[in-house]
């Protein structure tokens, strides 16, 4: 058998292969934890998925831990700069680092010249040889740096500056900042693009005060599993092994690197697939409960291609989770890069040909692929990031922005994290992460959220049961925590009912009184386009989606249906729907901003999921949502071809001077477009029926 | 707990829900028997026996509508509940209550009145909520849920 048909097998088999050497099964079926049985938690903000200089970004990562959890607030952040190697020192902060300038508030973008000539691309004056673009070569010596790059200015492997530069800095960042703020990787992943990543293990951020951790794993996994990671030096005196114990897949290792060396190519169709699965299994064996692997953008870079790396179909994802599900457990179908002309940096040549209000299609599409995901009854959660590079055309202090937004900004993974009495930490921070207790908010537009699923008690009406399970979101939402009540279930857990079960699914959320982080105060245009008035920097949400779909249970990896793209079999949940929606004619309204609202599912028959997503716009939005109000793709209102017309106009005299203009009109574009069409999405509550489909995954 | 020891609490109760008792002396009124009957059924509701006692079927009027369920419809699902409480170990169950408060106010002139309570759960955290829901006073002095009376 020639190598190339035995890897296509191998592929092929992935899936059985992973589970066949999975870790972290599947929990036995059980209903959601007994209340008393559940810490007391609360939901926090934060970010996995951001670069700074290390990589591909353009600032120091003290400044970019700065900006995401000083000036834009955010709980915790993981700092996850690609993989590979590196020219400059990262750890070098901005000279002068603080006091910024200019400071935030400056408007000077309105003013020119075009782009304002006064801030250079680092933002901030920087002093000759210092700040975060110098070289490794030029600030410790080519001959500190190791492994065996030969590059000139010579590049530093990132597994050497996440073990021996980037975590110390770090650490100090967040035991200064109190808040956990830890490192992770943007894996460039192989077989695939990327991917946020993480191995907590070793590393001691606050609150942790004493002593000094280490992030060697985070570095190992770098080594072995990064794509871009050519070493083979095995980690230069790490001598490290990349094998999996007990991994038929160990036979790929090329003997001297100890890893395997190969990727997804003509010649070896599917060995980065491979690769990518062996290191999730890793993860479970060496980090099982602080690690994780969570696609990104993973619609961006197309379908997949078994010889070269592109993106993720959805039997990629399905393999991830039959890995390890205690790993690979979500996906950021959010992208970041929110503010630029092609939102979230998608082109027509995404799955989907774009964004979908600012969501990639895999998540935006109901019954698509994460409702197909759903169905099977999988624990995959729905999350986001900012991945800030750059402001694009403006310095990184100034609030406007024609590429991204800094952590916490616009974009916040809002994540409930049962630490009791004692302070946040990154591990409870990600058994946050892991339960699906979570979801994801743009520009604002909610803050709070509480949503379950409830078993009504027969011995009194129903209404009675409303009032009280309604009460106990509001307190919940009140709170910033979870309604930890037996007979209900919350996000990322599943109520346990008989067929006929008389069930409430009941909201309460915050739709925030006051301004969002947007800079901008005149009518937003997409509205305006409906005659509705309503200043960017203060949305208010208009409706909300509860969508359902069965749950019909696991795909095996020998069925046709286990691969295949959108639209496929495969990748669709017919059942998938709009169940209800809730606006303000059938919530209740609360002071605060507080929205209550409750649908009924009268004798529930089918094993279910429920999830939420909500916006700003109205159904039926031009260029903004269709008439049943699913989104539409964001190149529609906004073309891929900047020499294209928009289709919203931005006419008020207030629209800045950096929108997309044509023939003297300017369009919706850029950050404008993003502050305009806001998003939140919810992950799931399962219903799990007796003798209808079990779901054995969730808890 | 003996009679005596009961009478206090009972006479209490009557004259808490005042305008519901028909003798504000007589320490067997039926509000009192409601509220008994009534909070013994919620706080049962979890098991199998509770659901299908005479005395949870019983606080449920003839002419009981709620959301579409009629009293038969009613009974039916407490006993379907009961039996899957019985034949599985691992259902979620459904949310507990206690019952406080109880208050049966404005009866009209079918004997259609207002109750108020407060339900209670501490699972976890203290939840409380104050409800309304309608009972009827039947023939025999019983009060029994009435519940919305809609069809859906």
């Amino acid at each position: 058998m020639n190598s190339s048909l035995r890897l296509r097998q191998a592929v092929l088999a992935a899936a059985a292969v992973a589970a066949g050497t999975s870790f972290n099964l599947p929990q036995p079926a059980v209903a959601a934890e007994k209340a008393a049985a559940k810490a007391a938690g609360t939901y926090v903000t934060g970010d996995f998925h951001n670069h700074s200089t290390c990589s591909d970004g353009t600032l120091s990562m003290q400044k970019l831990i700065d900006k995401s959890v000083n000036t834009w607030g955010l709980d915790w952040f993981v700092q996850a700069d690609h993989g590979g190697s590196s020219t400059r020192n990262c750890t070098l902060a901005e000279d002068p680092f603080t006091p910024v300038a200019p400071a935030l508030g400056l408007t000077t973008s309105s003013t020119g010249p075009w782009p304002p000539a006064t801030y250079p691309s680092g933002g901030e004056p920087a002093t000759a040889l210092k700040g975060p673009n110098q070289t490794w070569e030029s600030t410790i010596g080519r001959a500190a740096i190791k492994g065996d790059g030969t590059a000139t200015p010579k590049a530093m492997w990132r597994w050497q500056e996440i073990q021996e530069f980037q975590y110390a800095s770090t650490e100090v960042a967040s035991r200064t900042a109190k808040k956990p703020v830890w490192l992770g990787l943007e894996q460039n992943v192989p077989g695939h693009e990327h991917s946020s990543t993480n191995v907590l293990a070793g590393q001691l951020p606050w609150p942790t005060t004493t002593g000094t951790g280490n992030a060697n794993l985070q570095a190992q996994y770098e080594y072995c599993f990064d794509r871009s990671d050519s070493d083979t030096s095995r980690g230069a005196t790490n001598q490290w092994d990349c094998s999996v114990t007990g991994s038929s897949n160990n036979s790929y290792i090329n003997a001297t690197a100890a890893k395997i060396t190969g990727n997804n190519s003509a010649a070896t169709p599917g060995l980065g697939h491979i690769k990518t699965v062996e290191g999730i299994k890793w993860m479970a064996q060496v980090a099982p409960t602080t690690s994780y692997f969570i696609p990104a953008h993973l619609e961006r870079a197309g379908v997949y291609n078994p010889n070269g790396s592109s993106g993720f179909n959805i039997e990629h994802l399905r393999n991830f989770n039959n890995a390890a599900p205690n790993i690979a457990f979500g996906f950021e179908s959010m992208p970041g890069h929110g503010a630029e002309a092609q939102r979230g940096s998608y082109s027509t040549g995404a799955v989907g040909g774009g964004t979908y209000g600012g969501t990639g299609i895999y998540a935006a599409a109901v019954g698509g692929v994460w409702d197909a995901l759903l169905g099977e009854g999988r624990n995959w959660w729905f999350f986001a990031s900012s991945d800030y590079h750059n402001r694009g055309s403006f310095g990184p202090d100034q609030l406007e922005t024609t590429a991204d937004f800094y952590p916490g900004e616009y974009t916040r993974d809002h994540v409930l994290v049962r630490k009791g009495t004692n302070n946040l930490s990154a591990e409870k921070i990600i058994d946050g992460l892991r339960s699906g207790n979570s979801y994801v908010a743009n520009g604002q537009l909610i803050d709070r959220l509480a949503f379950v699923v409830c078993a009504t008690n027969p011995t009194l009406p129903l209404a009675a049961n409303q009032t009280f399970i309604e009460k106990a979101v509001a307190n919940a939402v009140a709170a910033n925590a979870e309604v930890r009540i037996n007979g209900c279930a919350t996000m990322g857990e599943k109520l346990v009912v008989r067929s006929g079960e008389s069930l409430f699914v009941t909201v309460a959320l915050r739709d925030p009184e006051g301004k969002n982080n947007a800079p901008y105060s005149f009518a937003n245009p997409s509205l305006k386009q409906i005659n509705i008035t309503q200043p960017l920097n203060a949305p208010v949400l208009d409706h909300v989606d509860l969508i359902s779909g069965n749950v019909t249970g696991k795909v095996d990896p020998t069925s046709p249906n286990y691969a295949g793209l959108i639209g496929s079999s495969a990748a669709s949940n017919t059942s998938a729907k709009i169940a209800k929606v809730f606006n303000s004619t059938n919530w209740t309204s609360m002071a605060g901003g507080v929205k209550v609202m409750t649908l009924r599912i009268p004798a529930v028959a089918a094993s279910q999921f429920v999830r939420l997503r909500g916006t700003n716009m109205p159904a039926a939005t031009p260029s903004e949502t269709d008439a049943n109000g699913n989104p539409i793709n964001d190149f529609v209102a906004s073309p891929n071809d900047q020499t294209i017309p928009g289709l919203i106009p931005c006419a008020d005299t207030a629209c800045p001077a950096h929108m997309r203009t044509i023939n003297g009109v300017k369009y919706s574009s850029f950050d404008v477009a993003a502050w305009a069409d806001l998003w939140f999405y919810s992950n799931p509550v399962f219903v799990e029926v007796k003798g209808s489909t079990a779901i054995a995954a969730i808890k | 707990m003996s009679f005596q020891a009961v009478k206090p609490l009972l006479v209490a109760s009557c004259l808490f829900a005042l305008s519901a008792c028909s003798d504000s002396t007589d320490p067997i009124t039926p509000t009192s028997e409601f509220t008994s009957n009534l909070q013994t059924s919620v706080s049962t509701a979890s098991t199998s026996a509770g659901l299908t006692s005479t005395n949870t079927t019983d606080l449920i009027d003839t002419a009981y509508k709620d959301s579409g369920n009629t009293r038969t419809t009613q009974v039916a699902y407490l006993q379907a509940e009961a039996a899957a409480i019985t034949a599985n170990t691992d259902l979620s169950g459904f949310v507990g209550y206690t019952v406080s408060n109880i208050q049966i106010t404005n009866c009209d002139s079918n004997n259609v009145c207002t109750m108020t309570a407060t339900l209670t759960n501490t699972d976890a955290d203290t939840t409380t909520a104050d409800i309304t829901t309608k009972v009827k006073q039947g023939t025999d002095g019983k009060y029994r849920l009435y519940g919305d009376q809609l069809s859906a």
